[in-house]
């Protein structure tokens, strides 16, 4: 009895536990920018869905660069200055509850289209080369 | 003898008299207000069924994820329109495709234009002059948008909105696509990017081009004048014999016309609703195409094609023959006017049954406004009316305290406490294929405020 008691707290507690997390990463979807994004503009768009009258706050490289107040829909866009080679951009969002979460994405920013089409070759290549 | 045949002479002599009497009284009641018509509207030639279904939106596709939207108003969409009726006049049908994840061409170098309605397939196969290839091209199907997108060459689809993808054979050149879209860049057009779907607060079913370029994007809130009553010679080729009509003055104002057949009706403020019993052994039955063709060609010839006029929705009846209803709406500066069908035309056996028209015209500028952004028109859409499920969110105007004003129109399975507030009850414009459960929200684009169109329609 005793061993059945704990088998069904156990797998309440590990249920719970994959809920938060599931809720948790749900509240918070970055559209834009995808993860290790390669691009030739000098700014990059971040956009993405929260939850209602959360807060977002958006940082290239360390420095904060846009303050969003979010409305009833969830969603949020703003864009971000680029500069050339490898930017960090983090999203920040705190919920109407206090508690925060943050996603970080890396952005490559190219001198020309050229380029950009010579390393997605080399990615593809990359990828074939680790696939096989 | 003799003074029977004098009696008959004279009879004869009488009777053409007053023939010819009543003949010219018609014909003179009928040039003498020749010169009180002024035509607002141009009757054409023929009418181009191609710009009579004009897409009513472009959206380019630059790659990295940077698109643009063009309106028919703009001068870039004439150019769009043409190359795109360029590549379906050389198309040949070769096959429906699985569904394909729209975020691919999203990533290429495209165009997706949008028709304002679902039309058969079939129908634009017949209008755009495409071939038909090995395949058959499929009946009772519908296409709602044009796919152009460079991906080895150019692959050309029109999308089902079952989305299936009904595909025309690739063309290995896609050097035009990126000369127009080139062009395009050239000119500066408002950037825009892609918001997916939406899951977390609201569904939404379409996800939404939103702008990302600081440029101003002006729109205008108009005054607005109604079309010109119809002089005597519009209102003769109504009927066969204008001599034999009879005219009746309402209390109202209106006036009707009839021969004992068909009828007109003028109301005062320049509407007309003219109808025609069709006889009950008419088995005639026209194609979507033909009827259409029909439609058309019977308002440009009763009151003019309107310019901006274009094809917003339609309704096929087959209870007792194939009976088509087409609704017909205007654009102001390349913006659907919403709230209510302009002009309605049905079509039975193989004339029309019924007329409706009632157009109105942007006049003066009142003022200069800075839409609000998307996000901001859906917060307000969801704020005030707690949507649940939008399904789109377009650009539009709406007749609103007498003046034609901007909108954001925000289509919805679900109303919530808005339609107490004023929402259209849209399926009155016939929107046939399951689109009669959505309603239609109106945000003001100025201020972000919920249009009553019940109690601020000026119309």
């Amino acid at each position: 009895m005793k061993k059945r008691i704990w088998i069904t707290a156990v797998t309440l507690f590990v249920s719970f536990l994959f809920c938060s997390v599931v809720t948790a990463s749900e509240t918070i979807i970055l559209n834009h920018p995808k993860e290790e994004h390669i691009t030739t503009l000098d700014y990059a768009i971040v956009s993405g869905e929260t939850i209602a009258n959360a807060s977002v706050v958006v940082l290239a490289n360390g420095e904060k660069k846009e303050f969003i107040k979010v409305g009833p829909s969830g969603l949020f866009i703003t864009r971000v200055s680029l500069k050339p080679g490898k930017n960090v951009i983090t999203v920040k969002v705190v919920f109407p509850s206090g508690k925060t979460e943050t996603v970080s994405r890396n952005v490559y920013r190219l001198d020309g289209e050229i380029n950009l089409r010579s390393i997605s070759s080399i990615i593809q290549a990359l990828k074939l080369l680790i696939l096989r | 003898m003799n003074n029977r045949d004098l009696l008959l002479g004279v009879l004869l002599i009488v009777v053409v008299s007053t023939s010819l009497f009543l003949s010219h009284i018609a014909w003179w009641r009928l040039y003498d207000n020749i010169d009180a018509i002024e035509a607002e509207t141009t009757v054409l030639k023929t009418v181009d069924l191609a710009s009579v279904i004009a897409p009513g939106r472009a959206v380019l596709h630059f790659g990295q994820d940077i698109h643009s939207v063009v309106y028919p108003y703009s001068p870039l969409y004439g150019k769009i329109w043409e190359f795109v009726k360029n590549i379906l006049s050389e198309g040949e049908f070769t096959g429906v495709k699985n569904p394909i994840n729209p975020e691919s061409f999203r990533q290429k170098k495209g165009l997706e234009l949008f028709f304002s309605t679902p039309l058969p397939v079939d129908f634009l196969t017949k209008v755009f002059n495409m071939r038909e290839g090995q395949q058959a091209i499929p009946h009772d199907r519908l296409a709602g948008s044009i796919i152009i997108v460079e991906d080895n060459g150019l692959s050309v689809f029109l999308k089902g909105t079952g989305n299936e993808f009904y595909s025309l054979k690739n063309k290995e050149d896609s050097s035009e696509l990126r000369q127009l879209l080139e062009q395009v860049v050239a000119e500066n057009p408002r950037l825009y990017t892609y918001l997916p779907p939406a899951k977390i607060n609201v569904r939404f079913e379409e996800g939404i081009y939103v702008p990302v370029s600081d440029d101003e994007n002006d729109l205008f809130i108009f005054t607005f004048k109604r079309e010109k009553k119809l002089g005597q010679s519009g209102i003769a080729k109504f009927f066969p014999d204008f001599s034999i009509t009879r005219r009746i003055e309402e209390k109202d104002g209106a006036v009707i016309y009839t021969d004992g057949n068909r009828g007109l009706r003028i109301y005062p403020d320049g509407a007309l609703e003219y109808s025609r019993p069709v006889p009950s052994d008419s088995k005639l039955k026209l194609s979507f195409y033909e009827a259409l063709s029909l439609a058309v060609n019977f308002i440009n010839t009763h009151g003019g094609w309107p310019g901006e006029a274009y094809l917003s929705s339609y309704k096929t009846s087959k209870a007792q023959g194939t009976v088509y209803t087409f609704n017909f709406g205007v654009r102001v500066r390349g913006l659907p006017l919403l709230g209510q069908n302009y002009i309605t035309v049905t079509v039975e056996g193989n004339q029309v049954s019924r007329y409706y028209r009632k157009i109105v015209r942007e006049d003066r500028i009142l003022e200069k406004i800075q839409p609000i952004s998307p996000i901001q028109a859906l917060d307000a859409a969801i704020a005030t009316g707690n949507l649940k499920e939008v399904k789109s969110l377009d650009l539009a105007y709406v007749i609103f305290e007498n003046t034609l004003s901007p909108v954001w129109a925000v289509k919805s399975t679900d109303v919530g406490d808005i339609s107490a507030q004023g929402t259209m009850d849209y399926s009155a414009g016939a929107k046939v294929y399951s689109q009669n459960q959505y309603k239609e929200v109106f945000i003001n684009a100025k201020n972000g405020v919920v249009i009553n169109l019940q109690s601020g329609v000026g119309y």
